[in-house]
């Protein structure tokens, strides 16, 4: 039986851990992956995402709408990542780990993993405000008004930006896939 | 790049949020666009690519998270005066209770230290108490003192009988 987050996180709030660490357990992939994403370094997701569920228990009254969990969520992740590059000056993040493969190399012998480095390296060269768009939408499935609440624009920006993000990546990508087939 | 109202619509039909009606022009327009195909092709690649990524989780995260967790301020806490650990542990072993309970065990903890003092100097104290205090004060405190001092007695002229008997019984 899986327990609603609304329940979870009433119990959380009312003090319980193990409701905290259950919510933990649900969404750490999630904010894992959107970290790693946005800051393409795996050391620094990894101290990005501590910092997000140390926050999450700190501010637990914060949370005035628990049907809004998921939305809070990430927009705590969200502003971890921008102060992040604030703290480095840097919103193209330096790659390492997501994007260590160079796109020009050996495209002829592309494999799973290559194909996977080729999107990474492209969602890493669009600016902040378009990779975390993207990144909320693709690889989250969020709604455009869940990505609008996490990030605090409209619902018409949103498609606005995944439409600039998707069209950057096209130019980007475009290339190297005809290269490869 | 041309096309880009189709193509918004292609963004828009990869998310789900595009109408039949809309749809289906899109389509049309799609056999005859090939840039457009293009695009829509490239799209559908990237999101089958992104399925198949795997990321594994750092379990050093769930170690630090869950040992940070007692270390943490709760919000109904916070109001609270933050102290020491030092402190912390000297106050959780402190006990509170309520004004008349506090007066009762006092006094009980001082009779109780008076009939122990009274085991221990029995002969002074009672010779000191009886004779300085008027006699209606007098009988009370020799009767406390009675009170504490027989079982003593009873017991040790007891076992004295007892291992009387014993050698009696042997001899």
């Amino acid at each position: 039986m899986i327990i609603p987050d609304d329940e979870l996180i009433k119990a959380f709030r009312d003090g319980n851990d193990i409701a905290f660490i259950t919510l933990y357990n649900r969404y750490k992939h999630a904010i894992y992956n959107f970290c790693l994403k946005m800051l393409a370094n795996s050391d620094t997701a990894k101290d990005a995402v501590q910092c997000v569920f140390l926050k999450v228990y700190e501010k637990r009254d914060q949370l005035q709408q628990p049907g809004r969990f998921r939305s809070w969520l990430f927009a705590i992740a969200r502003n971890e990542c921008i102060s992040n590059f604030r703290k480095n000056k840097i919103f193209s993040p330096l790659t390492d780990d997501i994007a260590e493969t160079s796109p020009d190399s050996s495209i002829s012998s592309v494999d799973r993993d290559r194909e996977i480095a080729l999107v990474n390296s492209a969602i890493i060269q669009l600016d902040p405000d378009l990779r975390e768009v993207i990144i909320l939408r693709e690889y989250e499935n969020l709604s455009y008004r869940e990505v609008g609440d996490i990030v605090g624009i409209p619902e018409k920006t949103v498609k606005s930006r995944l439409f600039r993000a998707r069209q950057m990546i096209y130019e980007i990508l475009k290339p190297l896939f005809s290269e490869r087939s | 790049m041309c096309c880009s109202d189709k193509q918004e619509r292609i963004t828009s039909f990869i998310d789900g949020e595009l109408s039949t009606h809309d749809q289906m022009e899109l389509f049309k327009h799609l056999t005859t666009c090939p840039d457009c195909q293009s695009f829509i092709n490239v799209m559908i690649r990237m999101r089958d690519i992104q399925k198949r990524e795997q990321i594994n989780y750092p379990a050093e995260i769930d170690e630090t998270i869950l040992s940070h967790l007692s270390s943490v301020q709760h919000p109904w806490r916070s109001e609270a005066p933050r102290t020491t650990p030092a402190q912390a542990t000297r106050t959780r072993h402190r006990i509170t209770l309520p004004i008349p309970v506090a007066i009762g065990a006092a006094f009980a903890a001082i009779i109780i230290g008076f009939l122990i003092s009274g085991i221990f100097y029995r002969g002074s104290g009672t010779s000191a108490v009886t004779t300085n205090l008027p006699p209606q004060y007098a009988q009370p405190t020799a009767v406390i003192f009675y009170y504490s001092m027989p079982p003593l007695e009873v017991t040790s002229t007891a076992v004295v009988q007892t291992r009387n008997d014993n050698k009696q019984q042997n001899y």
